[in-house]
């Protein structure tokens, strides 16, 4: 054998035998990790200004079709910070606590009246809980909410996921609001937040999502009731299958409007903005009536509905501009029309209160459905 | 223009488009980071247009080889070794970067030097490789990933979440001055061209740059200059990503793939990003150990009629690269890389200087040119 040659299968093989001294690349098992689904937050109870961490964590079993409900542990722990409490679970069990697929963070309502940053940090700061994770807001408290287990739960399912970003269920009174959609619009100047409100019924049996939370800054909080939320949601989100009623002179219409288009411009008034323009665009189908209906007379119809619907939107505004807030984003925008150095958005707090809206709104419906 | 040295630039435009760069952007988003990104373009372009203008006389010409025929040795030699500390130094930052990323954010439990030393492993093969091969896989690499590249970027640009309202209100302030940090910091994606230095030798056809190739480099530019920069304030908000160390990495997880294989579109763009990366500090290092190779080689170290400089050199690489980042933090990465690249106008005047030193030695035939290879 030739000297080089030779020297290259030792060096080749001394390579080989490294390799089994690697620990492989410092990888747990599967069996000895814990995968935390969803983490709730609340108040603590013990701890002045703590938070009470609860992990909601996916137990796997061998087959799915051993059993026949999903299996969750629950742990509880309080803190100074919610990093501590975490630290402090990582003592109470035996394996690691996974967060990278966690999915759903629960915040307990009365919390996000304080200081939020202190939260944000600790989810943004760690690189492994995903920017992508839905953020809720719970009522009567998160711990509760966590310990619900629906009874439409598939085995190896967790319906928190399922509820938002259209994975399962799709309807406009849910607001999915995303991680990092969140810390955006909490810091930004000229946008509010919206979170979603999870409820539970009396026997815990069941989750509701249907009304929303505009969080403010300074910890100013406001409740979106389900028509509002449906409205905000459509508008913003541009959430299809929205359910409409009309009821005038005795006829009672459900439309269901499957396309939504909004666009709006803010007029100014010298230096001043002053009007706000918002065009609606909305087309679909009537989806139950209580009279018979002639398709002859679809544009009276469009009629009712945009009449009823402008008045709906309005309310909306008026009473989101009553507290102050603003979820649409309507001072992030009116910013963007200025170069900074003219300082828009002092110009912008002043006039947002004595802002007048114009609301154009334009329903088009194709078909009184499959009868007429 | 030839091929090849499309994707030379373009791989240093792509890459670049993650890491250090946004990050220096948009910690000067309220100190003149468009204007500062303009001038840049401006700037970069014409260095690409100049750099090939003064190669194009010397067809089949690496720089080494010209030096060494046309400048005397006491000039070329401290030129040869600020070069392959330069392109050494690239590489090394990137390699750095990528190390503290996938402890980050793919592998939390590894061992930093064992990350190290997949990447110094596997891009010391590519160095070994002869110019003309690795050229080809940069062309093989750059083919199949491209594409999805395109796709990762275009799923970026159009998804919901991305609001473009924070983006406007950033173009809100282009009437600041630019700054000088910023400036060099936005020219580096476009400074892909000076690999030409060693590649020129197997480029032999059209290294030329008319007004067609001028707008497409410079379109490029602009458009990576613009993903790099405002793409992420979309998502992350205007005036709250500056204490955000990586505003890219943050992007690609607020992204969601619905229907995709992986929901989490993060490691999708971080692999492709990191096979890109490692191809781009291939060639630094590539660079960086030829030029050392012209700097000096000893006869001693040639066994059997087997060249060993290389391999001396790559162990160079290798101690520093572990000693380095195993030593690093995150603060210090970012500040050399600071440093790296507000020196590159030194770069830029001892590349220019030095070809124009050689342009002069050739038409004065100074020295003989020795050996014609």
């Amino acid at each position: 054998m030739e000297a080089a040659s030779r020297i290259k299968l030792v060096v080749l093989s001394i390579l080989l035998l490294c390799s089994s001294i690697l620990s492989a690349c410092a990888f747990k098992d599967i069996d000895r990790r814990l995968f935390v689904s969803v983490i709730g937050i609340d108040p603590a109870e013990k701890i002045e200004n703590g938070f009470k961490v609860t992990l909601k964590i996916a137990i796997p079993f061998g087959a799915i079709k051993q059993s026949s409900r999903p299996t969750f542990a629950y742990l509880s722990e309080e803190g100074e910070t919610v990093g501590e409490a975490i630290r402090m679970l990582e003592t109470h069990v035996d394996k690691v606590l996974e967060l990278g697929h966690m999915k759903t963070i629960v915040i307990n309502e009365e919390l996000l009246k304080d200081d939020l940053e202190e939260f944000m940090n600790f989810f943004v700061r760690r690189g492994d809980v995903q920017m992508i994770a839905y953020v809720t807001a719970a009522r009567p408290s998160a711990e509760t909410i966590l310990k619900v287990e629906p009874n439409t739960e598939a085995p190896a399912s967790i319906s928190f996921f399922n509820f938002f970003g259209e994975t399962g269920t799709e309807s406009p009174f849910i607001v999915t609001t995303y991680l990092f959609e969140f810390r955006r619009d909490y810091f930004a100047k000229g946008i509010d937040p919206v979170l979603p409100i999870m409820e539970t019924n009396k026997d815990h049996t069941e989750l509701i999502v249907n009304k929303s939370l505009v969080i403010g800054k300074k910890g100013k909080t406001l409740e979106l009731d389900s028509i509002m939320t449906k409205y905000y949601n459509s508008l913003v989100h541009k959430a299809s299958g929205f359910s409409y009623k009309i009821q005038q002179d005795g006829l009672h219409l459900l439309l269901n409007l499957d396309v939504v288009k909004m666009h709006y411009k803010i007029l100014s008034e010298g230096e001043r903005p002053s009007k706000i323009v918002m065009h609606i665009m909305k087309s679909g189908v009537v989806g139950e009536s209580n009279k018979p209906l002639s398709p002859k007379k679809l544009s009276e119809y469009d009629k009712l509905a945009e009449d009823a619907m402008t008045k709906k939107v309005r309310h909306l505004l008026l009473y989101l501009q009553e507290e102050n807030l603003d979820p649409f984003g309507f001072g992030l925008r009116y910013r963007a029309s200025k170069l900074h150095s003219a300082d828009p958005y002092k110009a912008w707090e002043e006039a947002y209160p004595e802002i007048d809206f114009d609301i154009i709104m334009k329903v088009e419906l194709k078909s009184t459905g499959v009868t007429e | 223009m030839n091929r090849f040295l499309y994707y030379l630039i373009l791989l240093n435009m792509v890459v670049n488009i993650v890491v250090e760069v946004p990050k220096i952007l948009i910690d000067h988003s309220h100190r003149g980071a468009i204007t500062s990104m303009l001038l840049a373009l401006v700037i970069g372009v014409s260095f690409n247009w100049i750099v090939i203008k003064l190669f194009k006389e010397h067809p089949g010409r690496s720089l080494p080889e010209l030096l060494h025929d046309y400048v005397p040795s006491w000039i070329s030699k401290p030129i040869l070794l600020y070069f392959a500390f330069t392109w050494f130094f690239a590489g090394f930052l990137s390699i750095a970067a990528f190390t503290f990323l996938l402890k980050r954010f793919l592998t939390p439990e590894m061992s930093t030097y064992i990350i190290i030393s997949t990447f110094v492993f596997l891009i010391s093969y590519g160095i070994l490789m002869k110019t003309q091969s690795l050229l080809n896989s940069v062309e093989l690499i750059l083919v199949l990933n491209l594409p999805i590249v395109i796709f990762l970027i275009s799923k970026v640009y159009s998804d919901r979440s991305m609001e473009w309202d924070y983006v406007k209100v950033a173009l809100t302030y282009s009437n600041n001055p630019p700054d000088y940090s910023a400036v060099t910091a936005a020219i580096y994606p476009l400074l892909g061209i000076v690999n030409i230095i060693i590649f020129n030798r197997h480029i032999l056809e059209k290294v030329d740059m008319r007004m067609k190739q001028f707008f497409i480099i410079l379109l490029a530019g602009a458009a990576t200059l613009f993903t790099s920069y405002f793409i992420p304030l979309g998502y992350i908000g205007f005036g709250v990503s500056e204490n955000v160390q990586y505003p890219w990495i943050l992007t690609s997880d607020s992204i969601r793939l619905k229907y995709g294989l992986i929901e989490r579109f993060i490691f999708i763009f971080l692999l492709i990003f990191l096979s890109l990366s490692f191809l781009n500090t291939t060639i630094h290092w590539h660079v960086a150990q030829k030029l050392l190779d012209s700097f000096h080689r000893t006869k001693k170290l040639i066994i059997n009629e087997k060249d060993y400089n290389p391999y001396v050199w790559i162990v160079v690489f290798w101690v520093i690269t572990f000693i380095g980042i195993g030593r690093m933090t995150e603060y210090q990465l970012f500040l050399y890389g600071k440093y790296f690249f507000n020196q590159q106008p030194l770069f830029a005047v001892v590349l220019i200087g030095s070809l124009m030193l050689i342009k002069r030695g050739a038409k004065k035939k100074w020295k003989q040119p020795a050996e014609s290879n």
